[in-house]
């Protein structure tokens, strides 16, 4: 079986299992990294990508295998060691962020959070056009 | 909690007069010296009004909250029949032979009532209520502004930190390029965020820049990068949590939110500069026009690099950076600013309450240490007095374990009785005053001034006191024709210098059989001497009702309830009736005993830990003969008074001290 069906297989098996769950940071963090290398990576290559946690081989030995048991994750034996691929995409993972207590709290948008605390100064297209022309004067008599 | 508002609400209302001079000034001040130069400024008086300094400073002098004494307001009021017929100030003499008292002291009843201290008594309760209330609302909005804007930072932080990855490659390249182009820069962790959609800082001690999710950097990336380097290089993200801070402490001051908002704006501003200090003055077309396409992205979060500007701010700062005129450095103006702004804090810190913690040699446990009052309504009189005086004294000279009255050996057997006194520091000047067993109406005052090798009697006969207050209180009367005895019980004898002294005594009448014998209370008296006790002069006499208020008489039975510190002032441990509520309270004269007025201990009982209970029961004074007394004794300056303080329900036991005659006290637990 190719790679690609593999990740077919494991992703229906997936789909069989229990509803997508919200993953906890550290996870996520390693889900962060499978999306962003595209490609099967083995333990030794995410270790690497992950030097930042500073988390020793057992750890994430320990939550690949939760990963793996949730079936975001699933590995394929290649000489001694195994190559692990995200089972999700990230767009399919998202919407799970979107429906937990942060995302409910704010409807899932980063942008409605942001006008909930921020400064809520927000210039309008008119104000920034004043402003280019503004910006132009300036230039001018600068020179 | 009082305190600590009343601290902020002054340091913020002078602070924030200052920022608004200082926005007043802000347009000259920037031409002249930079934005750079302003936002320094800012940081100092945003770190000035973030430290209450009037409680962080140590031993800083409280004046106790007392109103004028009696006796000088009811000069200022006019020479009315009454006062004049006051028995006070009168001149008795006392030689060394035993001499007749003659003075004839008036009815205490006709003696005018004193003044109530500063404010009147409804007021007086309703005061630390509101205060109490205020403090509690300005708590409650601080702690709710700061939950808020900490709060939901977090929560977008968690939020955008969750949904970021790896930005491109060309991001990590145009930062290593922006880095190299600052010299010392560090480069932050670089994400890629669906939460941001233009480059912004955030994170203290780990900066991470964000950058939007699936956005190439673009030809404005390396102005927009120096201008995040130089917030990062300039730790403005500390600087934005001080004025969030700051506006969350002052919320209800207005002057704030204006002055915080000022203030973000100067520390943007004062970014441009150093940003284009790094990409040279040649590309600020570039850097204003990348700085306005990167304004569209609206609203940003707090504490954050991302700024957001109304047109009106935005217009100035652009402006701003097309200002190249020539900055002078400022130092000297710097100086002067920050000078202002010290002196605002330490005026408050001088003008109230302070908290100072207890002695680090002291012998007793720690525990709760309070200056005593609130800003005083009146100025509190000068209680240091101008006579020089000895840093304490020993009292209550009484027959110690040994047999022997205090560490003198040998004293005269007659002055072993029914006595009160004092000795100095240096055990060179004693003096006791002792009443005759057998004839009650006659005091001697023992003195010394070579260390008790040799000792002098005088003797005081107070028939004639003792005769009016038989009179005045019926005795004869009350006691059904009853034999008995009327005596003069020395309280207090005490000097503060050897010309400077006190007699204290009360008029007891005690008829009935031996041993169960009924007593009659007289009249308090209360005598000073500023000529070594050559002549005394009545101060007071009275049942003491007048004393506190309360509406009944002085109970000074207790152990040392006085202590005088020198020629004006005096504290008396009163011990009233306790049907009152009243019953435990400090008084303190600033005339030499004549008028008595109470001491505001509720900032001490603010702090009071919950055993020791309220209202604090200050029992009486205690010397230097008593070792954790002594040891909170300041010896190396006068001043110095130590009063016990007890729980007679819990036991729980402490000690109220002052160092500075009474300005400001502190409490401290009693093993």
């Amino acid at each position: 079986m190719d790679r690609a069906g593999l990740k077919d297989k494991k992703r229906e098996t997936q789909k069989e299992k229990a509803p997508l769950r919200r993953l906890p940071d550290a996870e996520l963090e390693i889900m962060k990294e499978l999306w962003a290398a595209g490609e099967p990576l083995t333990r030794a290559a995410l270790e690497q990508r992950l030097t930042r946690r500073q988390w020793s081989s057992t750890t994430l030995l320990a939550l690949l295998a939760r990963l793996e048991e949730k079936g975001y994750v699933a590995r394929e034996k290649q000489g001694r060691g195994y190559l692990y691929t995200a089972v999700l995409t990230r767009e399919e993972y998202l919407p799970v962020e979107s429906r937990s207590a942060l995302g409910r709290m704010f409807g899932g948008s980063a942008k409605n959070l942001v006008a909930a605390m921020a400064e809520t100064n927000t210039l309008t297209d008119a104000e920034i056009d004043e402003l280019a022309d503004f910006l132009e004067q300036l230039r001018r008599e600068g020179r | 909690m009082q305190t600590l508002f009343l601290t902020f609400a002054v340091e913020g209302a002078l602070l924030g007069l200052l920022g608004l001079v200082l926005i007043a000034l802000s347009g000259p001040l920037r031409r002249r010296y930079g934005s750079r130069w302003l936002s320094r400024v800012w940081l100092v008086l945003a770190l000035a009004a973030a430290v209450p300094l009037r409680l962080v400073l140590p031993d800083v002098p409280a004046p106790v909250q007392l109103a004028p004494p009696a006796l000088l307001l009811e000069t200022v009021t006019g020479e009315d029949q009454t006062e004049k017929d006051l028995p006070q100030d009168e001149e008795i003499n006392l030689p060394q032979t035993p001499i007749q008292i003659t003075a004839e002291p008036e009815e205490p009843q006709a003696r005018p009532a004193a003044p109530q201290p500063g404010i009147p008594e409804e007021k007086n309760a309703a005061r630390p209520a509101l205060l109490d209330l205020l403090a509690v609302c300005w708590m409650t909005g601080f702690f709710v502004l700061m939950l808020w804007q900490w709060g939901s930072y977090l929560l977008w932080r968690r939020w955008a930190l969750r949904s970021a990855l790896q930005p491109p490659a060309a991001w990590c390249t145009a930062l290593k390029e922006a880095c190299t182009a600052q010299p010392g820069a560090q480069p932050p962790r670089l994400l890629a965020s669906r939460a941001v959609r233009g480059i912004l800082m955030m994170g203290f001690f780990a900066p991470v820049l964000l950058v939007p999710e699936g956005m190439q950097p673009g030809p404005d990336a390396p102005c927009l990068l120096a201008h995040e380097l130089a917030h990062l290089r300039r730790r403005d993200l500390f600087r934005k949590a001080l004025f969030v801070a700051m506006r969350a402490l002052y919320w209800y001051n207005p002057a704030f939110w204006l002055m915080t908002s000022r203030a973000a704006q100067e520390l943007e501003s004062a970014c441009d500069e150093a940003a284009l200090t790094v990409l040279g003055p040649e590309r600020r077309d570039e850097y204003a026009a990348a700085l306005l396409r990167a304004a569209r992205q609206g609203q940003t979060p707090l504490m954050t690099s991302g700024f957001s500007m109304t047109g009106r701010q935005l217009r100035a700062r652009l402006a701003r950076l097309f200002d190249t005129r020539p900055k002078r450095r400022g130092r000297m103006v710097s100086a002067l600013l920050c000078a202002a702004a010290v002196s605002v804090c330490g005026l408050v810190a001088c003008g109230g309450p302070a908290v100072s913690e207890p002695d680090a040699g002291s012998t007793v446990s720690d525990a709760v240490s309070d200056a005593a009052a609130t800003p005083a309504p009146s100025p509190a009189p000068s209680l240091a007095g101008e006579a020089e005086v000895w840093p304490g004294v020993y009292l209550a000279y009484y027959l110690n374990d040994t047999g022997e009255i205090g560490t003198f050996s040998d004293p005269p057997v007659e002055m072993i009785g029914n006595f009160a006194g004092y000795a100095s520091p240096d055990g060179q000047y004693a003096g006791l005053v002792n009443q005759d067993e057998a004839d009650g109406t006659r005091l001697t005052l023992w003195n010394t001034a070579d260390g008790g090798e040799s000792w002098t009697p005088t003797e005081l006969d107070c028939s004639g006191w003792l005769a009016q207050m038989a009179e005045k209180y019926d005795w004869a009367g009350r006691s059904a024709g009853e034999e008995g005895q009327a005596k003069m019980i020395p309280n207090h004898y005490q000097f503060v210098n050897p010309k400077i002294g006190y007699l204290v005594m009360y008029g007891q009448y005690r008829y009935g059989i031996p041993y169960a014998r009924d007593t009659l209370e007289g009249d308090l008296m209360i005598l000073q001497t500023t000529d070594g006790g050559a002549n005394w002069q009545v101060k007071y006499t009275g049942d003491g009702s007048d004393m506190a208020q309360v509406g009944d008489r002085v109970g000074v039975h207790s152990c040392r309830p006085f202590f005088f510190l020198n020629e004006k002032t005096g504290y008396l441990c009163y011990h009233g009736p306790a049907e009152t509520g009243e019953h435990f309270l400090l008084l303190r004269t600033t005339d030499g005993g004549a008028g008595w007025e109470r001491v505001d201990l509720t900032a001490v009982e603010e702090r009071l830990p919950e055993e020791m209970g309220l209202p604090l029961h200050v029992c009486g004074a205690w010397g230097l003969e008593f070792e954790p007394a002594r040891a909170l004794m300041d010896l190396d300056r006068p001043g110095s008074m130590v009063l016990s303080t007890k729980n007679v329900v819990t036991g729980y036991r402490g000690f109220l001290y002052t160092h500075d005659f009474g300005e400001s006290w502190q409490w401290i637990e009693r093993d």
